[in-house]
Parts: C-alpha cells; sequence; structure tokens
C-alpha cells in the first residue's frame, strides 16, 4: 500500500533523531501489517464507516508550526492552566501541583496492538506529555485546548498522561477548536486514578468539515477512585471518540456520557468499553445522538466482567434521534460477563421524533418546527447538562443552541 | 347566541385503518355555553374531540366544523389553538429535557404573537404563572422536573388545568379530567372551570362521571354512543343517565 510506505518513510526519519526504541518499532511493525481499519471483516467498531480517505492523504509528520494563538474568549476558558496542543504539539507552562513525569518511568496504560490508530500514534507519536497531578492541584481545573491550522495535511500524534494522586480531586477539560485544516489527528489521552481520586472529564468536539479526528481516552482506576466523562460533538467529516475504562480497584466507579450531532455527510462513532476486573466495580454508560442530512453514526459499547469481578454494576445505554432519511445509525450494545453475581443493563433505540408529542406541544399553538426543535433540545440538554465545567457547559449549550435551526427535518 | 362551535354531520375515521367512528354528528356550541358528554367507552368522545383539535391521524370524511363561523377542517393544529381551541388531555405527554415554565411561556408567547399581542416580560409571565400555580395547586416541586416527566396520573391532569388556566383558551376540551382523580384535585378541577366560566369562553367536557358534573353543573348535556349523539338535554339528563345507564339510549 502506498500510504503505509510513506509513513515508513516519516517513521524512518523519526528513527534518525532518536534512540532505538523498541516498543515504537514493534507498534510501527504492527500498523504496517494492518494499516488503518478500513473495511475490516469482523471489526465491530469500524467497519460502519468509510475510512478511505485516509488512504488517499499522505499526512505529513513534519510540525512546522506549534505557536498558534487560541482565542479564548470565544470559548470563555480562563487563560489560566491551559494545555494547548498547537498542530498535535502539547505546549505547557508550568502549573502548581502538577509535575512532569520523566520519559523514563512511563509505561502506556494501553497495548499499541489494541488498534490500528493507536499504534500509528504508538509510532509517531514523537512528543509526549507525562504529568502527575498532586494535592497543592486539588480541586483545580486542567484545560487541554485542541487547535490546528491549515498550511498542510499533517498527522497529528498527540500523547498526554496523566497520573492523579491518592485523594486528589480534579477537572480535565479538553476541548478540540472548529479549523479549517485539513488534519489527521490522533490523540491519546491516558489517565490513571489512584486510591480515593476523582476525576471530572468534559470533552467537547468543536465542528470541523476537513478534519479527521479519532481520539483516544484510556482511564485506569483504582480503588475507591470516581471518574466521570461528558463528551459533546458536534460534526465532524470523520470523528471518533473512543473509550476504555479499566475498573482495577474495588468501589470504583465511572460514569461515561455523550452527546453526538452528525450533520451532512459527517461520520462519527464512539466506542466504549468498560472492564470490571475486581468486585465490587461499578459503571454508567449513557450515550446519546442526533442525525440528520446523510449523516452516519456508530455506537458500539461493551462492560466486560472479569470472572472473579463479583458484586458488579454496570448499565449501558444509547439512544438516537434519526431526522432524516438519509441518516444512519448503527447500535451495537454488547456484554461480555464471566462472573455470576453481577447487575447488568443495556439497551439501545433508534426512533424518530415523536409524533404524539409534537401534536400535544401543538395543542399549544407551538408550529411543528418550533415544537421539534424544543423536542430535540429537551433530548439533547439532558447529556450537556452532565458537563460538569460550568464554562464548557454552556459553551456546548451553544454550539447545540446554534446547531438547532440548521437542523433539517426531512422525514 | 353567538355560536362558536359549529359540527353538521360530521363522519370521521383513522386514517391508517379507515375504521369509521364519528357517524354524522351535530353539535352547536354558543359563546358562554358549557356542554358536557357521555358515553359509553370506544363510542367516539375522544375521537371528536381530536377532531375538534386538528389531529392527523383522525380523516374527516364529510360534514362541516366551523369555529368563529371559520372552516376548521385544513387547519394546522398550532393555528387552532392559537385561536382559542385548548385541549386538555385523556393520557398527556411526557416531554424530556423541556420544563414545564419553557414549555408554557412558549406557548403563550406564540398565541400572544398570532393575535398581535405584546410579548409579556418575564416578570410579568411569573406572576400570572405562579398565581395559577397556587390556584390549580400544583406542587412547586413538580414544576422543576420535565414536563410530566415522574408525573402521577392526578399530577398530570391538574398540569392540564393548568395549561389552560394559562392559555385563557376560547372554547376548552376536557377530555377525561376528572378520570383518576382524588376528591380534593375533582373538586378543583371543577373550581377552575367554575371560575374560568365567563360569557365569553366555552367549554366541552367529556366525563364518564356525575361528581364532576354536579360541581360544574353544565348547561347542556349530551349522550355521545356509536358515533352519533342520541340525546341533548339539560343537566337533568345526567341524572337519567346514572339511574339507567346508556342503554336507554340505544
Ligand atoms: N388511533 C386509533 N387507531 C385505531 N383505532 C382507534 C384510534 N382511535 C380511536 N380508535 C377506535 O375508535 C373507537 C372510539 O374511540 P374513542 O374516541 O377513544 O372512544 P371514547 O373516548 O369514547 O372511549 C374505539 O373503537 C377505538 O378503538
Ligand atoms: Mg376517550
Amino acid at each position: 500500500m502506498e500510504y503505509i510506505k510513506h509513513y515508513e518513510k516519516n517513521f524512518s526519519d523519526l528513527l534518525k533523531t532518536s534512540d532505538i526504541d523498541h516498543a515504537k518499532q514493534n507498534s510501527f511493525d504492527f500498523f504496517s501489517k494492518s494499516g488503518f481499519p478500513i473495511k475490516k471483516k469482523g471489526d465491530e467498531r469500524w467497519k460502519y464507516l468509510d475510512l478511505r480517505s485516509l488512504e488517499k492523504t499522505f499526512y505529513s509528520t513534519d510540525y512546522d508550526n506549534d505557536n498558534l494563538t487560541i482565542n479564548f474568549d470565544s470559548i470563555g476558558l480562563d487563560k489560566s492552566n491551559i494545555i494547548s496542543v498547537n498542530n498535535g504539539v502539547p505546549k505547557y507552562e508550568s502549573l502548581e501541583g502538577i509535575e512532569i513525569i520523566p520519559n523514563e518511568l512511563y509505561t502506556p496504560i494501553f497495548s499499541f496492538s489494541e488498534d490500528e490508530f493507536l499504534s500509528l500514534n504508538t509510532s509517531l507519536s514523537s512528543k509526549h506529555l507525562l504529568l502527575k497531578v498532586n494535592s497543592k492541584f486539588n480541586g483545580k481545573v486542567l484545560n487541554i485546548v485542541y487547535i490546528s491550522d491549515s498550511e498542510k495535511e499533517i498527522l497529528e500524534c498527540p500523547r498526554i498522561f496523566i497520573e492523579v494522586e491518592q485523594n486528589v480531586e480534579l477537572t480535565v477539560n479538553e476541548i478540540f477548536i472548529s479549523s479549517d485544516a485539513v488534519n489527521l489527528k490522533l490523540p491519546v489521552i491516558e489517565i490513571i486514578l489512584n486510591e480515593n481520586s476523582k476525576v471530572f472529564h468534559n470533552l467537547v468536539f468543536q465542528s470541523s468539515f476537513t478534519e479527521n479526528n479519532f481520539k483516544f481516552t484510556r482511564v485506569d482506576q483504582k480503588e475507591d477512585s470516581f471518574y466521570k466523562l461528558t463528551s459533546f460533538s458536534n460534526s465532524s467529516l470523520l470523528a471518533a471518540n473512543d473509550i476504555k475504562v479499566g475498573l482495577n480497584g474495588k468501589n470504583s466507579e465511572c460514569d461515561l456520557k455523550g452527546l453526538y450531532f452528525t450533520t451532512l455527510n459527517s461520520q462519527f462513532n464512539t466506542h466504549v468499553v468498560v472492564e470490571h476486573n475486581v468486585p465490587y466495580t461499578k459503571s454508567n454508560q449513557y450515550f446519546k445522538g442526533i442525525l440528520s442530512d446523510n449523516s452516519r453514526a456508530v455506537f458500539s459499547g461493551k462492560i466486560y466482567v472479569e470472572k472473579n469481578a463479583q458484586k458488579a454494576y454496570a448499565e449501558q445505554k444509547d439512544l438516537n434521534l434519526v431526522m432524516s432519511k438519509g441518516a444512519e445509525i448503527d447500535t451495537k450494545p454488547g456484554l461480555e460477563i464471566y462472573a455470576d453475581d453481577v447487575e447488568c443493563y443495556h439497551g439501545a433505540t433508534a426512533g424518530h421524533v415523536d409524533e404524539s408529542t409534537l401534536y400535544y406541544m401543538m395543542t399549544r399553538g407551538i408550529d411543528k418546527k418550533s415544537a421539534t426543535q424544543m423536542l430535540v433540545n429537551g433530548f439533547a440538554t439532558e447529556i450537556i447538562n452532565e458537563i460538569t465545567d460550568e464554562k464548557l457547559r454552556s459553551f456546548a449549550q451553544k454550539q447545540s443552541d446554534d446547531i438547532l435551526p440548521s437542523l433539517s427535518f426531512d422525514l | 347566541m353567538d355560536k362558536i362551535l359549529e359540527i353538521k354531520n360530521l363522519k370521521a375515521s383513522v386514517t391508517e385503518t379507515e375504521e369509521k367512528i364519528l357517524n354524522g354528528l351535530n353539535l352547536s356550541i354558543g359563546k358562554g355555553e358549557t356542554h358536557a358528554i357521555m358515553g359509553p367507552n370506544g363510542g367516539g368522545k375522544s375521537t371528536l374531540v381530536n377532531v375538534i383539535a386538528g389531529k392527523d391521524s383522525y380523516s374527516v370524511d364529510s360534514g362541516e366544523i366551523e369555529f368563529f363561523s371559520e372552516d376548521l377542517i385544513e387547519m394546522e393544529v398550532d393555528e387552532r389553538a392559537k385561536k382559542g381551541i385548548f385541549m386538555a388531555f385523556q393520557y398527556p405527554s411526557e416531554i424530556p429535557g423541556v420544563r414545564p415554565w419553557q414549555f408554557i411561556k412558549a406557548s403563550v408567547d406564540s398565541k400572544r404573537k398570532f393575535l398581535g399581542e405584546k410579548e409579556l416580560s418575564v416578570r410579568e409571565f411569573s406572576k400570572i404563572y405562579d398565581e395559577n400555580i397556587k390556584i390549580v395547586g400544583m406542587n412547586q416541586d413538580l414544576m422543576k422536573r420535565s414536563l410530566n416527566e415522574g408525573f402521577s396520573g392526578g399530577e398530570k391532569k391538574r398540569n392540564e388545568v393548568f395549561q389552560m388556566l394559562m392559555l385563557e383558551p376560547q372554547l376548552a376540551l376536557l377530555d377525561e379530567t376528572d378520570s383518576g382523580l382524588d376528591v380534593d384535585a375533582l373538586k378543583s378541577v371543577g373550581d377552575v372551570v367554575n371560575r374560568m366560566r365567563n360569557n365569553e369562553r366555552s367549554f366541552l367536557i367529556v366525563t364518564h362521571y356525575q361528581r364532576l358534573l354536579d360541581h360544574i353543573k353544565p348547561d347542556f348535556v349530551h349522550v355521545l354512543i356509536k358515533g352519533k349523539i342520541v340525546e341533548s338535554g339539560g343537566y337533568e339528563l345526567v341524572k337519567k343517565i346514572e339511574e339507567n345507564g346508556y342503554e336507554s339510549f340505544v
């Protein structure tokens, strides 16, 4: 394959400038063997998406501009506690309560062979940001803002690793700023929650009709830790929200929620795995989609309960509103349970706006279009309200308010 | 007396199945009048009120429906509402993520705009809203939830009556608003109807029970069986139904 040769060249250039790294080499070998997961048989995660465009563009790994300016006022975020990721390169100014972990002490919490995109990120990512959050940062907010420019087609492989010390609580906001860059983004964030720590993670994708963004979140939870992720995605050309949480300590709990709007010809993939690896763990997955035009969304979720993970409680739900004839949702909830004393619930729906509810609203003098918008907004708001950071929540609500009037409902 | 609603020889069916439900129904309601419709289950009472409100899962096959001498049949549901028709539902919908305040504000705004009246300020609106909540005896905490979500049957009915108060219709259609209500709730529904009655406003009240009508004392009572009004009279007709059932009308 032509594009694999292209990345081979990039990879060997990278090797010239750094020490030999076996992990990177193995990872690249894995990628060059399998390539992008295009129409891969038996691959529930990617098989419903059209990824062919990825073969045609030869993305460069040459970061020539990492000094972009961010208009913080437009997001309403404070300028403090910001990590900006410019064309894939994380920029960090020291923050009280956050230490840098030396490279040699770092081991990823996932395996590169999990996924082709992850293997490419592993082999080509040159700048890792490895952070340890201690009690001095307790109760604070860390903002990670991704921004790109449109000079050329760049492959972005940022990697941010955050280890949260015992008993520390923090908010992590990640925002992808809309741009007309034509990059391929493969951002990876890893979070380790040590005993009794709490992380409130909010993730907002602003709409971009030129970029491909495959976003990976990997979480490792120790005893008594709590992790909450709320994501909001406004349609992108081709994007993924890929989440894996390991509940590896007793009484650990995660709450994963997300809302995806897809419009025009955008494609969005949500992939969630929660692994209950020890007894007394709890998880919740609650996702919603609003699909219009000729867009496509995929939800594949899995609850995995290890044999000894008794008393696990797990829920998973994916609800979709399909607004147009041309829109398509593939939703695949999945359970893999090896313990016997567990409580698991899962369900998925795909439906249209309820006609009798619309009628009810119209008998109050609300016209059909406004009634539909109000219903869709109500559907969306339930998830948006879960964004724990107030500024990000109003940013997401505003995004949603802006999309709603432009949605076409042609059923 | 001025007519509000004039229905002549109305035949209507279920759109999907073409099942005929209303078989030549006549009904005339004047300004300020309160009419009650009684009848056995499945007779077509809900169909009638929904046809007046404009639900498109019913088709009007023939006949006339005029509201203030204007043909209603082709009119959109929301336009009928803005012109003054209100329906309290037998089974009100639940609307996730939409707050009662937001919903009724949108309704009132929409109606006022249509009638060329100026929009109420949030303050003016809130004042009326709070007063009406008290009048209906709605639980304040419920009104902080999504509309009708987690409301009991009785609370949903009270909420319908509350919306009626807010929208001040010319013609209010109440479809079994009294079913599933306890004595106190029933009294409060009756009180609201009585307080809203005036020379300009008319009611069409569908019910199975004498209880509510004892409270309201309607001007006219009709018996609807198999898609037709088979008997009309005054309040005394309620007694007759209570004593003899509907068999005597067939
Ligand atoms: N949407 C519908 N689809 C199919 N049948 C209907 C529908 N609505 C009403 N019907 C039928 O029409 C008849 C009259 O129903 P309805 O108007 O609800 O009676 P009532 O309110 O007097 O109890 C019943 O036989 C009912 O089954
Ligand atoms: Mg009925």
